[in-house]
């Protein structure tokens, strides 16, 4: 911290925590905020560059290496783009695996973060590891459920991290009903109690006290709670947006301070997408299951407290596993492991809900079976700028905080998004225009 | 004779840092269960076995020079790790991992660490020319740690060629 003249500076150079590295700065002069910026400094990875030029069959395993706790959130959207382009359309038993494939994978990372990077700060513990040593019990229950979805992604996609199997139009390979059954029903069958008890027990949990007026953004869903598919976006407070149609409503800019880019709505306002989002706006689709859950600790759908984000991802755990255990067990055999088509001239876009919220892919592909343009806009990067908003309205209460306990309070925050900063890095390209002489 | 499990981490786009996986892909054998981990985070103290005699073939960034290998006992290991930076819900290593399982009072299986030393961790798919050189020589010393495990042979002492 610096302090002179009634000017304070919040500062925090490495975010832990959180995946990627990123970085803080809040100045405060005269009760009012100068600047409040989430830099974030990663190394962009040029992913979009990387997949000009290949083959349209090997976009699903390339895009699964943005991120190794959400492959399968880009496996998914990268998918989806390219059948829409293509007009693939998967089969039921199809969209019946991808959803239970993406439960394992909300189930881990959600696990993950609950349990792993989000608890330590109610209890005030430096990690889990310090954490795990008084309160070994809790740790252990996450760690188990985390360890149930990735069997869940390890049986279905070939592997637990980078999955293999999922390709355009279905899987390479599906399994059979009897190894579906023996590999995940009684994993799924214990995972859903220790998901209850986790909304007990993030439920009671202390929040700071801290209230915001979010914009939520989240896919509409197709007949559940969304998740591996959706036509349009919901917007609190406005019409749907077709799909097609993302680039009218949203925009994404860069910014001096952050190797992200920047989305907000066209008229600048700044969104919130993930966990609070999809409740917000789907709560009664959630299982059974998972509405119970809710009405035991009551919590409403619409939750505008960010800290209080550890419970709804708890309730999503519980909607995972309960959806998983349906899907095991009305499980069939897929005639077709995928459905296919001949490339073509074609623009397609897909998005899907990875667990830290939208994830829209756009596509450009040639009849010659290449990709001649991608565009990749993670959920970090559509949230960064509300994260910002929120340093900006936190900001009054910060001054009357002790220095320590005033950053800690921000980081927190920050870490309530589950930013992934490692997926959020990229570029926009340069345009120079030239006027004539 | 025991079997062995090997664990392997890192990235293969991530230059240097794939070279712990391309020496595991070169392990083939019955008696050996080979999991290219990549990187687990959290997850690496469910690949820990304690009844289970296990190598562990990771890529170095600091304490080797490029391409040299070095050897550390697992519970050695598990006894000095320094605490990680914490940066990354990734990235928690293998050092951070062993904390944990003692936190949670899981035992560490016998076994050793197998270090090769990087020089790049940049985005791509190619080894350094120092690693690639080093790449025999690490897949060598993984197959005398599987042999000296099989055997009984847990080994106490840490090693370094560079």
């Amino acid at each position: 911290m610096s302090e002179s003249d009634g000017e304070r500076t919040f500062r925090v150079d490495l975010l832990t925590r959180v995946e990627g590295e990123g970085a803080f700065h809040l100045k405060v002069a005269d009760g009012r905020v100068r600047e409040a910026h989430l830099r974030i400094f990663e190394a962009p990875r040029f992913f979009e560059a990387f997949l000009r030029g290949r083959g349209v069959h090997e976009v699903v395993d390339i895009v699964a290496r943005i991120c190794g706790i959400c492959p399968i959130a880009y496996q998914m959207s990268a998918s989806r783009a390219i059948e829409r382009a293509f007009g693939i359309t998967p089969t039921e038993p199809v969209r019946k695996l991808r959803r239970l494939i993406y439960c394992g994978e909300w189930i881990e990372s959600h696990a993950l973060h609950v349990f792993m990077l989000h608890a330590p700060d109610f209890l005030g513990y430096p990690s889990a590891i310090e954490m795990a040593a008084d309160h070994r019990e809790v740790v252990e229950r996450g760690l188990a459920m985390k360890k149930t979805g990735n069997q869940i992604i390890e049986l279905l996609g070939g592997r637990a991290i980078h999955p293999v199997s999922p390709r355009v139009g279905g899987f390479t390979k599906t399994p059979s009903r009897r190894r579906l059954r023996e590999g995940l029903r009684d994993a799924l069958a214990r995972g859903l109690d220790e998901a209850r008890q986790a909304v007990r027990w993030t439920a009671s949990l202390d929040p700071p006290p801290f209230e915001q007026d979010y914009v939520f953004v989240a896919l509409s869903g197709e007949g559940g709670y969304p998740l591996e598919a959706g036509e349009a976006i919901c917007v609190s407070g406005r019409p749907d947006v077709p799909l097609d149609e993302w680039g009218d409503a949203i925009v994404e800019t860069h910014v001096p301070q952050s190797n992200a880019l920047h989305a907000r709505l066209t008229d600048e306002t700044p969104y919130l997408c993930g966990p609070m989002a999809r409740l917000h706006h789907h709560a009664e689709r959630l299982h059974p299951a998972a509405r119970e859950a809710m009405d035991e600790v009551g919590l409403e759908r619409t939750v505008t407290n960010p800290y209080r984000s550890i419970v709804v991802r708890a309730v999503e755990i519980v909607h995972a596993f309960a959806e998983a255990l349906d899907l095991v067990d009305g499980y069939e055999e897929p005639d077709r492991p995928y459905e296919d088509a001949a490339p073509r001239d074609a623009v397609g876009s897909g998005a899907t809900e990875a667990p830290r919220g939208m994830l829209w892919h756009r596509y450009e592909l040639g009849a010659d079976g290449l990709v001649r343009d991608a565009r990749i806009v993670p959920p970090t990067s559509q949230n960064q700028a509300r994260i910002e908003q929120d340093l900006v309205s936190m900001a009054p209460d910060l001054l009357a905080l002790p220095h320590d306990e005033a950053t800690h309070r921000c980081e927190q925050l920050i870490r309530a998004y589950d930013p992934c900063i490692s997926c959020a890095t990229h570029f926009l390209d340069l345009c120079i225009e030239r006027e004539e002489p | 004779m025991s079997r062995v499990r090997v664990i392997a981490l890192g990235s293969p786009m991530g230059s240097d840092d794939a070279a712990a996986l391309r020496a595991a892909e070169r392990l083939g054998d019955r008696d050996v269960e080979v999991t290219l981990a990549g990187r687990p985070g959290a997850g690496l103290v469910d690949l820990f076995d304690a009844s289970v005699p296990t190598v562990i073939l990771d890529v170095v960034r600091r304490g080797a020079d490029p391409g040299a290998i070095v050897e550390v006992p697992l519970r050695r290991l598990a006894g000095a790790a320094v605490p990680g930076d914490g940066v990354s819900s990734h990235g928690l290593g293998l050092g951070d991992a062993l904390r944990l399982a003692a936190a949670l009072g899981r035992p560490i299986p016998e076994g050793v660490l197998l270090g090769i030393g990087g020089a790049s961790f940049a985005p791509g798919e190619t080894l350094s020319p120092e690693v690639e050189r080093g790449l025999d020589a690490f897949v060598q010393a993984a197959r005398d740690a599987i042999g000296r495990l099989r055997d009984g042979e847990g080994g106490d002492g840490c090693t370094s060629t560079g």
